[in-house]
């Protein structure tokens, strides 16, 4: 394997604000995620899924905290090729994958916030989540 | 016990070439006449008469250095004679205890070449050997401290008690009854006491004692909140009974059986989500969840390159997908029949009939990263699949329940808007209420078990305070336990001590008075001689009252002195003859006489060693004569310029005033 993930950057990161940690709390719990990365690759993959079913701008400025090294991340490969042969290669893919993560838990918040949180189990937040979600791409 | 006779062979200057030379000390025939006269010169050798005793009965525990006691002109003769290279020194000592007649021998080999020394005792009994002469010693004799009690320089005694009264008296009492070692022990104990204290309170300053008490009250808080779960659970249980009760008499009308029947449809449906979320946190989808969102990507991709067959069709669909995922450096993927899936460059000339001719990629060297990102999609993609299968599987059930329930839930409220009955109308709002209620309730309840979740968090932290606490609490006990012992020693060592110093005093103060008073019998101001714990001597007066300094002259301070010095030789308690160097050139006359006739009536052998002309005068002869046993002389022999090397002695009548030259001295 030739390719240098994440050219070769050692950690992936989480959210610093306070506010946005409390949010990102609540989203685990709402989720039901059992790891941190579960939910920064979920909230990467909201944008990916975005992108390719619409043209959107992604232009994020986040304030991230180191979370975990890079390779305790299992899924680290397949967001690099994607992220690498998705846009343009010449950009950093780290900064790209933290852009795209910040930019995906911005909805997932926004979603949460709007009808989440009557939802009280894992299954109906993720279920209620994937219809509306899926009704907003189609 | 009697010195009966000492036999010296090259001691000091007594030499002996063959047979030791004899010393008598006590005649048997003179019984009842205690005292014995060595009269010689300074230097003559009468010291060495005293030194050669406690040799004998100590050897190197008294002198180390022995060797030095070897007469040199023996010496000298050894290594002349060439062969003999060693020298053998030898005191015996016969003395009477109790009818029995022991002789104590030392004898010690010197090897001059070598510097190699030796030495024996032998101990005999009536002639029977003794088995352990060491031991002997030491328990007819005294320690070889306290043996200067009993052989002594007169003189140098009271030198000593001139030059620092206030310190001999400690060192002589330290001696008899270990004070000082007491003394030792007391400070060392004391501080000992100080280090268990000081741990003490470095301890109690690192506990935190409101670590306990933080603790109970979290428990008595987390005991309360757990009646409120419990009240909290009890409600809703009543609530429902109550919910059940509304709907079920005994004679319910139909709507009330259907109401009820859609109720418990309705809690049916609520526990089977239930179960779904708990197949959703068991079979782990969440970890997942984000390839369900990355599939139409993959999807594509995967299904694009997988193609057998290419055209100009397919290529140009496949173009805008391959520009969005693949790079903008790319216009889209070949295919061919043959299965090679090339990626076509930007900058390439495409049309159908060139496809094959096309600018190709070659993977391997340039695009690496395509066929691994085709091989990983490929690799999720299989994860995703089965991933898929959970996912749809729970969704759908999801999908359909959810359905159902909200069926259920219109159809509950439309019959509480459109029933025309009040009484259902009622227990429909009744119904509302008290699920609200429990709604609420059960809100509550899991805050409390949160709260709840927390405390029991702190708890664990708090315990693990106090479980420090709990040993260092421990380590407190021992300490206390060990000062306590230590405390004791030192109540017990304090004691000792001034039980020993105070019997000693007594005893000793008691003896020496009485000594003094005998003594100087003239004098009726004196009446006791006293010593206190602060080792300050005293003289008082017949009414008690303290003589002051000035009014004591130097030999009444010199006799007291010696007074207390007998005073504690009386104290060892032991029966054993004094042999006493110069013992009146510091006593003022008369003084000496009622001393050494206290001695000699007291049934002590007293072997004394005077200077002619000082000491053994005409005068003094005199008073001495009737107590005399056996007076002896010692002689210096004169050889050439070496007059060190040979002493004699003689005995001479005792009844007879040894005539000498007084200009000689």
């Amino acid at each position: 394997m030739t390719l240098e993930l994440f050219e070769g950057k050692g950690d992936i990161r989480k959210v610093r604000r306070k506010k946005d940690k409390q949010d990102f709390e609540l989203a685990m719990k709402k989720f039901g995620f059992k790891k941190e990365i579960d939910l920064v690759s979920f909230c990467a993959a909201i944008t990916l899924h975005e992108k390719f079913n619409k043209e959107v701008e992604i232009k994020e400025n986040p304030s991230l905290m180191q979370m975990a090294k890079m390779y305790s991340f299992k899924k680290a490969e397949l967001y690099d090729l994607i992220i690498f042969n998705y846009l343009n290669t010449k950009e950093n893919r780290l900064e790209k994958f933290e852009e795209y993560f910040y930019y995906g838990f911005k909805k997932l918040r926004d979603w949460l916030n709007d009808y989440g949180l009557d939802f009280t189990t894992e299954i109906e937040t993720v279920c209620g989540f994937f219809r509306d979600f899926y009704r907003e791409s189609e | 016990m009697k010195f009966i006779k000492l036999k010296l062979k090259n001691f000091k200057p007594y030499f002996a070439s063959g047979e030791p030379q004899e010393i008598e000390f006590f005649d048997k025939n003179n019984e009842g006449r205690n005292i014995t006269l060595n009269i010689g010169q300074n230097g003559f050798g009468k010291t060495s008469i005293s030194e050669s005793i406690l040799w004998c009965l100590f050897g190197e525990n008294k002198y180390p250095n022995w060797e030095e006691f070897v007469n040199t002109l023996s010496i000298d003769v050894a290594k002349e004679m060439k062969k003999e290279k060693d020298i053998e020194m030898t005191v015996e000592l016969i003395t009477e205890m109790d009818g029995d007649i022991y002789k104590i021998l030392r004898i010690g080999n010197f090897n001059i070449d070598e510097g190699r020394k030796e030495d024996k005792l032998y101990v005999t009994c009536n002639g029977e050997p003794e088995k352990e002469p060491e031991k002997f010693i030491t328990e007819k004799f005294a320690v070889v401290e306290l043996m200067e009690y009993f052989i002594f320089d007169a003189d140098d005694v009271l030198k000593k008690f001139e030059k620092n009264q206030e310190k001999e008296i400690r060192d002589n009492i330290n001696k008899l009854v270990g004070v000082e070692r007491l003394d030792k022990m007391i400070d060392t104990l004391e501080s000992v006491i100080k280090i268990y204290e000081k741990k003490i309170l470095d301890i109690q300053s690192e506990i935190k004692s409101d670590a306990s008490e933080k603790k109970t009250i979290l428990w008595n808080d987390k005991k309360k909140k757990g009646i409120a779960v419990e009240e909290y659970e009890h409600r809703i249980k009543v609530n429902k009974g109550k919910i059940r009760k509304l709907f079920l008499k005994s004679k319910p009308s139909p709507e009330e059986n259907r109401i009820y029947s859609l109720l418990k449809n309705r809690e049916e449906l609520e526990s089977k989500i239930d179960n779904l979320n708990e197949k959703y946190t068991i079979e782990g989808i969440a970890s997942n969840l984000d390839l369900k969102l990355l599939e139409p990507i993959m999807d594509e991709v995967i299904r694009s390159v997988s193609r057998e067959t290419s055209s100009k069709e397919e290529f140009d669909n496949s173009s805008e997908l391959i520009k969005t995922t693949l790079g903008i450096n790319y216009k889209g993927i070949m295919f061919n029949n043959k299965g090679n899936n090339k990626l076509i460059k930007k900058s390439a000339n495409i049309d159908s009939k060139e496809l094959d001719d096309a600018d190709t990629l070659n993977l391997k060297e340039e695009g690496g990263n395509k066929s691994d990102f085709i091989r990983t999609l490929n690799k999720y993609s299989d994860l995703l699949q089965t991933e898929k299968e959970k996912f749809d599987r729970i969704y759908e059930k999801h999908k359909e329940l959810k359905g159902t329930l909200l069926k259920i839930k219109n159809e509950i409220n439309q019959i509480g808007e459109t029933t025309r009955t009040k009484d259902i109308k009622e227990k429909i709002n009744e119904y509302k209420k008290m699920k609200k209620q429990n709604e609420e309730y059960d809100k509550e309840k899991v805050k409390i078990q949160e709260k709840i979740k927390e405390n029991d968090e702190e708890i664990k932290e708090l315990e693990k305070e106090i479980e420090i606490n709990e040993d260092q609490k421990k380590d407190i006990e021992k300490i206390r336990k060990r000062k306590k012992i230590t405390e004791n020693l030192l109540d017990i060592s304090r004691e000792s001590r001034k039980s020993y110093l105070d019997q000693l005093i007594n005893f000793v103060n008691k003896k020496a008075s009485q000594f003094l008073r005998n003594t100087v019998k003239e004098n009726y101001r004196f009446n006791s001689l006293e010593i206190n714990t602060d080792y300050q001597f005293k003289l008082k007066q017949k009414n008690g009252e303290e003589l002051n300094q000035n009014q004591i002259n130097k030999g009444t301070l010199t006799i007291s002195m010696l007074s207390f010095f007998i005073g504690l030789s009386n104290y060892i308690g032991k029966k054993i003859p004094y042999v006493i160097d110069n013992p009146m050139i510091r006593l003022d006359p008369g003084h000496d006489k009622r001393l050494i006739e206290q001695l000699a009536d007291s049934k002590d052998q007293i072997i004394l060693h005077l200077i002619p002309g000082k000491e053994y005068t005409d005068y003094n002869y005199k008073w001495m004569r009737p107590k005399i046993n056996i007076q002896n002389w010692i002689y210096r022999n004169e050889w050439e310029e070496r007059d060190d090397l040979i002493s004699t002695i003689e005995r001479k009548k005792r009844s007879e005033l040894i005539e000498f030259d007084i200009d000689e001295f």
